[in-house]
């Protein structure tokens, strides 16, 4: 009863201190700066709060905390609309929504497409931010019970999406793994960490620490695609007349409400994920893509995703927004940063002489509860704002390919470049673009190899903690277990959906 | 006779003016002037911020006042930075660089893809000594290190960043020469260690005096062994080299634990002319006891102190004058 | 395709060799899977089915295919070769300079706009790139070999 209290007190406070004006004003100013933060590709939540901490040395907590978070959150929202606008990734972690909301921006449905991405980012948001409000009690706990197996177990787990993502048929399945296989080699780039051996570093020095994810994933999705338009000639909404795509952003709005199970199922999956220091962003937009597509109830819906499904929009909308307020827990109740963006953050908790760990949940749990408030108040702003404008955003998307091209290629090159600061960046954005050329060209699914990429080594380092820890003994602690029987129903999930599709045909003459 | 007087005086005094007036003329050579500091790290980690403090604060002990930004350029453990500030940047003294403690091993490794000679730069000193500690759950039974050694079971020790991180070679020698019976496990990154720490998956880990602080202040750990190079507060641990007879052990160990010394290493391009260098060391020092940065720090969990490049070309030196047999050895379990 | 990623299964099996077992694990595995997926892929790109493959389908999108082959080809040479030009752009000139003149030259000679255009494009990219990179962010950007080739000329 005293918890529950004190919870209560903590909660009404954080939003009372998030509703003072300068918390307030502070925060807006977040906002805008997260605005165009996850609209540019490339500029990323974290290098981004590193240069914003020289501002905050003379603000209060109250007063830096809705600053830095403001534009933390809202990062994972607009970086959803370059993804579909234009088919370049905004961030790392919105390179699903890419998938299937770029072919309906395509289709000239941008409109339809922008709603469900916002729509969907809020609710992830605030399942966030109530996910980081109510687990605060069961923190410790819930964190404290994934250890080195339990992560491998859930990069397999990660890493099985790849079958879902594949494409059906035993030969989309052989390609979908070759992929995935062939990203997971991609990601062994650089020096290893068990005997310091340089792999495949072909003697330079910009390879040292890997291939940056940015370059990558710009130029394997993005290049592509600005190479068909150039091919079709047109705008990217091919020949929809200017003007009537404002229209589809309510049909977008009604069809999150529509999924509303699936919108907060993926938001489940994003904060789960989320929790977990390491995996978090790639990881989650890609499992609930995953879970989206096995929403699909025939061969013939599946197919449809990667064409413009409404629900692959909905899923990563969701998950990458989802994930953020799940990122706070271990950072605040541990002082363990779930993510670079959050180790910066930590830098700044010091800063304002506030030591992240259990003193948070305790000693100034208001506070706590005031980062809460940001996340939601932040983003419900952002999203009644980008509702008003939109129309214009949309329209963007009729503008001649002549005239984007160009544009959309600087912002590729700018954002890749940003990266390491090094020439090198923009030869693996053109590589990787000719990479991701090929392999639409081939038919070769890209989404299974950005999952291999992000989770290969991180799969390794894993199995290897896991195994010099336990021995052998870690393939039979209850938990991996149970996961690796998730994983395995994950994987086969499309084959189990089929046996029982066809045996659903078969029953109609026994009634 | 008065007329030539009258020339006499009034040549003095022309003269007088002219040499006073030359210092009043002469502005100070960072007026107006931009320098930037080359980091080899991304935003946001130990030397990210620490430059990011240093450019906050020198401006005021710099005449002149002029800017001073940072710059990050990231890769190879700082050996892109490295070579930058060797070869490309302009000894003007507008760029000064800060990289890898560890770099000075890369040289001695003869690693791929050094391109400086470490002695050869005109060295700024080093603003933190960041010494190595071996800490321990506290609620383990071991209070001491010896408490450790008599321990039959492996010791769990988690590391990040594999054979080339200082702290994981700080335990694998104290493995191989203390006899230090433990097995390393490795996570992506400290962060991940720090978890398994709290969830009891490893013992302990090695790592900074100044990252672990915080948590032996929370009471998760304790230090319980040090290398040569010690830091405020941790004076009384036992060092590293005192556990073993091997002799080459022992140097090996002091040559790890050395450039420790030059904790946060800055650095100007070879040839920097001299009384530019004496302006940036005088600035360095005098910012290091300037009590507003020192708050900084402090909130920052960052200690401060400067460390000449007198003393930091002394390391440098003994690091890389060590015979060959020794570079061999040390070779075996350390890598850049 | 196939044949590529044969190649570099290959390439990686035999690198991996040399390595210390933990290094070297993950690269054969992967490597040697990759290798044999590639190969059956292979086989059966060459002698399996035409039908088969109009049925799976990859969950991602295709080139678009309302546009004729020639013109397609020709299409995508072209952007394939702008993309490279404004890599040499960059290389040579530097981003300040490659920004506006990349913009405008592609603006005006490939999408035949008119002179208006072109040129308040240029001017808006780089004011977009140098006012948010530059002056706002202070990213470092290397000069370009030309200019420093230039530089050195009149200063040696």
């Amino acid at each position: 009863m005293e918890t529950m209290k004190t919870m209560v007190d903590a909660c009404i406070g954080g939003l009372l201190i998030n509703l003072q004006l300068w918390p307030f004003i502070y925060m807006l100013i977040g906002c805008a700066i997260g605005f165009w933060v996850g609209i540019l590709p490339g500029i990323g939540g974290g290098t981004t709060l590193a240069l914003m901490m020289p501002f905050i040395y003379k603000m209060t907590p109250q007063e830096a905390f809705p600053f830095l978070l403001g534009m933390h959150s809202v990062v994972q929202t607009t970086g959803d609309i370059t993804s579909v606008l234009f088919g370049i990734p905004g961030e790392a972690t919105t390179v699903a929504t890419i998938v299937d909301g770029f072919p309906m921006a395509k289709k000239g449905e941008a409109g339809r497409a922008l709603g469900a991405v916002l729509m969907s980012s809020l609710i992830g948001a605030l399942f966030g931010a109530a996910f980081l409000a109510f687990t605060i009690p069961i923190v410790r706990p819930l964190v404290l019970a994934f250890g080195s197996p339990e992560m491998f177990m859930l990069i397999l787990l990660g890493l099985t999406c790849i079958s879902t993502l594949s494409g059906h048929g035993k030969r989309g399945l052989l390609l979908g793994l070759m992929s995935g296989g062939f990203g997971f080699l991609c990601s062994l780039v650089g020096q290893d960490r068990q005997a310091g051996v340089l792999r495949f570093t072909f003697g330079q020095l910009y390879l040292w620490n890997g291939l940056s994810i940015i370059p990558v994933v710009i130029g394997l999705f993005a290049i592509p695609e600005i190479i068909d338009l150039a091919v079709r000639g047109t705008g990217i909404a091919g020949n929809v007349p200017f003007g009537k795509l404002g229209k589809g952003v309510k049909d977008g709005i009604k069809d999150t409400f529509r999924h509303f199970w699936l919108t907060i199922r993926c938001s489940l999956i994003g904060s789960l994920i989320g929790i977990l220091p390491g995996l978090g962003g790639g990881v989650a937009q890609w499992v609930s893509y995953a879970h989206a597509t096995q929403s699909a109830k025939t061969e013939e819906e599946r197919a449809g995703f990667g064409k413009g499904d409404i629900r692959g929009v909905l899923g990563p909308g969701a998950a990458n927004n989802s994930k953020e307020g799940a990122g706070l827990i271990p950072t605040v109740a541990f002082g363990i940063p779930g993510s670079s963006g959050m180790a910066v953050l930590m830098g700044a908790f010091f800063l304002l002489g506030i030591v992240p760990g259990p003193d948070m949940l305790t000693k100034h749990l208001t506070l706590t509860y005031s980062m809460v408030w940001t996340i939601v108040l932040a983003n419900i702003i952002i999203v009644a704002v980008c509702l008003l404008f939109i129309n214009h955003l949309a329209n963007l998307t009729t503008i001649r390919g002549s005239l984007i091209n160009p544009v959309v290629l600087l912002l590729c090159f700018i954002g890749a470049y940003t990266s390491n600061n090094d020439i090198g960046d923009l030869i693996v954005l053109m590589i990787f673009g000719g990479v991701g050329y090929f392999m639409v060209r081939f038919r070769w699914p890209r989404p299974p190899f950005i999952l291999g990429f992000i989770l290969g080594k991180l799969a390794e380092t894993y199995l290897y903690s896991s195994t010099t820890r336990y021995g052998a003994a870690w393939l039979i602690r209850p938990k991996v277990i149970i996961l690796f029987c998730i994983a395995a129903a994950f994987a086969l999930y499309p084959f189990i959906q089929k046996r029982f599709r066809k045996a659903d045909l078969g029953e109609p003459d026994k009634i | 006779m008065k007329r030539q007087i009258l020339c006499l005086i009034i040549a003095f005094f022309i003269l007088t003016v002219f040499v006073s007036s030359k210092p009043l003329l002469a502005a100070p050579y960072y007026e107006g002037k931009l320098i930037n500091i080359v980091v080899g790290y991304s935003p946001g980690g130990g030397y990210d911020r620490m430059a990011r403090l240093l450019a906050k604060h020198l401006p005021k002990h710099i005449p002149g006042k002029p800017t001073v930004l940072v710059q990050n350029m990231p890769g190879a453990g700082s050996l892109i930075a490295a070579n930058h500030i060797y070869n490309i940047a302009k000894p003007d003294g507008l760029t000064i660089g800060t990289f890898n403690r560890g770099v000075p091993f890369a040289q001695l490794l003869k690693a791929e893809g050094v391109k400086f000679d470490i002695t050869k730069y005109s060295w700024v000193g080093s603003t933190a000594v960041e010494a190595a500690v071996l800490a321990l759950r506290t609620d383990l039974p071991y209070k001491t290190f010896d408490d450790v050694l008599k321990s039959k079971s492996p010791l769990m020790i988690g590391s990040a960043g594999g054979p080339s991180d200082s702290n994981t070679q700080f335990i694998i020698l104290l493995k191989e020469f203390a006899g230090l019976n433990a097995k390393m496990i490795d996570y992506p990154a400290s962060a991940e260690v720090m978890l398994a720490v709290e969830q009891k998956e490893v013992d302990g880990r090695g790592a900074s005096y100044s990252s672990i602080k915080p948590f032996i202040e929370r009471g998760l750990v304790r230090p319980l062994i040090r290398s040569r190079v010690s830091e405020p507060g941790i004076e009384n641990l036992p060092v590293d080299e005192n556990f073993t007879t091997n002799i080459k052990g022992k140097t090996i160990m002091a040559m790890r634990s050395a450039p420790e010394k030059i904790g946060r290493p800055y650095v100007a391009p070879p040839g920097t002319p001299a009384d530019i260098m004496n302006i940036l060391r005088d600035a360095f020092a005098k910012v290091a006891k300037d009590p507003e940065l020192i708050e900084d720090a402090k909130k920052n969990m960052m200690t401060i102190e400067y460390v000449p490049s007198g003393e930091c070309l002394k390391v440098l030196n003994y690091i890389l004058n060590q015979p060959e047999d020794i570079v061999k050895e040390f070779g075996k379990y350390i890598k850049f | 395709m196939n044949l590529f990623m044969v190649v570099i299964a290959v390439g990686v099996v035999l690198t991996a060799l040399k390595w210390p077992f933990k290094t070297a694990l993950f690269p054969m595995v992967i490597g040697i899977t990759v290798f044999f997926m590639s190969f059956a892929e292979l086989l059966l790109s060459l002698f399996g089915r035409e039908e088969r493959g109009k049925k799976q389908s990859a969950i991602d999108f295709k080139l678009s295919e309302d546009v004729d082959k020639a013109v397609a080809l020709r299409r995508t040479l072209l952007t394939f070769g702008w993309i490279i030009g404004f890599f040499l752009f960059i290389l040579f000139f530097g981003f300040s300079i490659a920004v506006p003149l990349f913009v405008f030259l592609y603006i005006k000679l490939y999408g035949k706009e008119k002179w208006v255009i072109s040129v308040t494009m240029a001017v808006m990219s780089w004011f977009f790139f140098y006012g948010l990179f530059v002056w706002l962010l202070d990213t470092p950007f290397e000069e370009g070999l030309v200019l420093k080739v230039l530089k050195a000329i009149v200063i040696g």
